[in-house]
């Protein structure tokens, strides 16, 4: 890698513990678990030693997913901003937008999942594109496609309007 | 979709265009509820580009309105007839015209209509509603023109629209000039007395080009293009009517404006380009100049955002019309036909419509239901829609 030729000895990575819902330890680096603004609020008061989070309305197949997600979106940053520095042609923005698009085609339940975890852990861009990935799927259906799809109860008093 | 919180499926259904929209609200109770709120409606069509509707003018097509679909090189219409005969005391012998659009709702009035009859109308849901007929001014003998505007009040969360009359009184022959106000959904019109402007105003701006859309309705003002006729040097100048106050105001006009004193009106035109006022003057044959509103400090001010000096292509240029979605400003060109201007090439291009004659105007599609802006009344009273007794 390229740092191991600084001069500057970088200190070893902090790491943050997340505990899910379900009893298991994600041991990540600060930064990743930083994209959780509900995290980053009040990160600073918390001890070093005491960085740990019990997230009991994340479960662990879902926090897998998040921290994968967290972790590209980290990295990914820092090679766009350090593609700019050195100002070399980068076509990381669209190949992050690729990969988003790519990480989020998953099933409903996933994708329910995802929504309520990057809710609850207030992760701005991941709700983003799971609110939009939940709209794009709407679109093009009929109601009852949309409740048999979403798994939604038909409890609706009007009549499906005539399409023109 | 049960687990979902409230805040995250208003969220995704905001996202939706407008036909998926209609689907979705047979979908369940919640997600009608959700978007049949006013508030919903009213927050997507403020986050929503505008669209376009043509309105057509030659006869065989009359009282058509079409759905403009833009594409990159030309435009799809969807035609939408709106049935005349819905309206109450409208009929297939009149020429409708629409005066403008807010929010989704159309206001539209028949020409040459003595009796000055005013729809509202919500071309996607098919809602409409005639409005009271204004009181005629005291001491009138005829009412010798009008001008109207049609808007949405955000303080008080109500549609209104504007009447500003000019009529002869009995024993004078000064035209004299009344400004009516309508709250939807209250009882009747409201003389707002009040200092009108000592300008004067044209019936329509490019009475040749079949443009009649004569308010522009931005930032919770109306504004009209009018002449001030008080000097030798006759100008044109921009008033505005704030629906909140309810007051007129004469709009700063750019500095370095170009002043033609031949007739200064058929130069000007108003338009709304992403939510801001701007002005087109093609006051010489030479140019067009066309510029914008920005608001620094609270002050407004002018920012020119293109010139064109080149006679063969500013030529006829009328009106700016919106945004598109790639950053070209669509504006019309006289024997009506639109184009896109390019602020970065500064290049034009024709945009094809297949109609003869027709009238671009720009159009946020909603579900805003017409009875529910009626009944929006401040006095907690709900009006039917229905047919109302007509004063005689």
């Amino acid at each position: 890698m390229k740092d191991s030729f600084n001069p500057s000895i970088e200190p070893p990575k902090k790491t943050v513990t997340l505990v899910s819902s379900d009893g298991y330890d994600f041991e990540v680096e600060e930064e990743v678990a930083l994209e959780s603004q509900v995290i980053k609020d009040g990160f600073e008061d918390k001890a070093v030693d005491d960085r740990e989070y019990l997230l009991f309305n994340v479960h662990s197949d879902t926090l897998e997913l998040i921290i994968k997600y967290c972790e590209k979106h980290v990295s990914s940053r820092k090679s766009i901003s350090a593609a700019a520095a050195s100002s070399s042609s980068s076509n990381g923005e669209e190949a992050l937008k690729e990969w988003d698009e790519h990480f989020i085609s998953v099933d409903t339940n996933t994708l329910y999942d995802i929504l309520m975890a990057a809710d609850y852990l207030n992760i701005k861009s991941l709700l983003d594109l799971a609110i939009q990935k939940v709209a794009d799927t709407i679109h093009g259906r009929s109601p009852e496609q949309i409740r048999k799809k979403f798994n939604i109860e038909n409890d609706s008093i009007i009549d499906p309007w005539a399409s023109e | 979709m049960d687990r979902l919180p409230c805040e995250i499926v208003t969220d995704i259904l905001s996202r939706l265009p407008i036909k998926p929209l209609v689907h979705s609200r047979c979908v369940c109770k919640t997600w009608c509820t959700i978007i049949s709120d006013p508030s919903f409606q009213l927050n997507r069509a403020a986050n929503t580009d505008p669209d376009l509707i043509l309105h057509c003018k030659p006869l065989c097509q009359r009282n058509k309105i079409f759905f403009a679909e833009k594409n990159h090189q030309t435009i799809i219409l969807k035609p939408k007839i709106i049935d005349v005969s819905l309206f109450d005391s409208m009929s297939l012998s009149y020429e409708i015209n629409i005066m403008g659009s807010c929010n989704g709702l159309l206001c539209l009035s028949k020409r040459g209509n003595k009796r000055r009859n005013i729809n509202i109308f919500n071309p996607i849901t098919g809602e409409h509603q005639q409005l009271p007929h204004c009181t005629l001014p005291n001491n009138c003998k005829r009412i010798t023109k009008y001008m109207s505007g049609f808007g949405y009040d955000v303080s008080m969360q109500q549609f209104k629209m504007v009447l500003l009359l000019f009529y002869r009184p009995f024993k004078s022959i000064n035209v004299q000039k009344e400004v009516q106000v309508y709250t939807l959904g209250s009882k009747d019109w409201r003389r707002k007395i009040g200092n009108v402007p000592n300008l004067s105003f044209p019936n329509y701006y490019f009475p040749k080009y079949y443009v009649h859309v004569s308010f522009v309705f931005a930032n919770g003002s109306l504004h009209w293009i009018a002449i001030d006729n008080t000097s030798s040097n006759p100008k044109s100048r921009i008033v505005s009517f704030h629906l909140g106050v309810e007051e007129f105001t004469v709009f700063p006009t750019p500095d370095s404006i170009g002043q033609n004193s031949d007739d200064p009106l058929k130069y000007w035109a108003l338009g709304v380009l992403d939510d801001r006022l701007s002005l087109l003057d093609s006051s010489s044959r030479q140019y067009v100049d066309a510029w914008v509103t920005k608001d620094c400090d609270g002050k407004t001010s002018w920012n020119k955002l293109f010139s064109v000096r080149d006679p063969l292509v500013s030529h006829r240029l009328v009106r700016p019309i919106q945004v598109l979605k790639n950053g070209e400003i669509l504006l019309t060109r006289a024997f009506p036909c639109l184009v896109a201007y390019n602020t970065n090439s500064k290049e034009f291009r024709l945009i094809e419509v297949p109609l003869g004659s027709f009238e671009p105007i720009p159009f946020v599609a909603t579900l805003i239901s017409v009875i529910s802006a009626f009944g929006m009344n401040s006095d907690g009273e709900k009006l039917s829609c229905r047919k109302r007794k007509q004063p005689s």
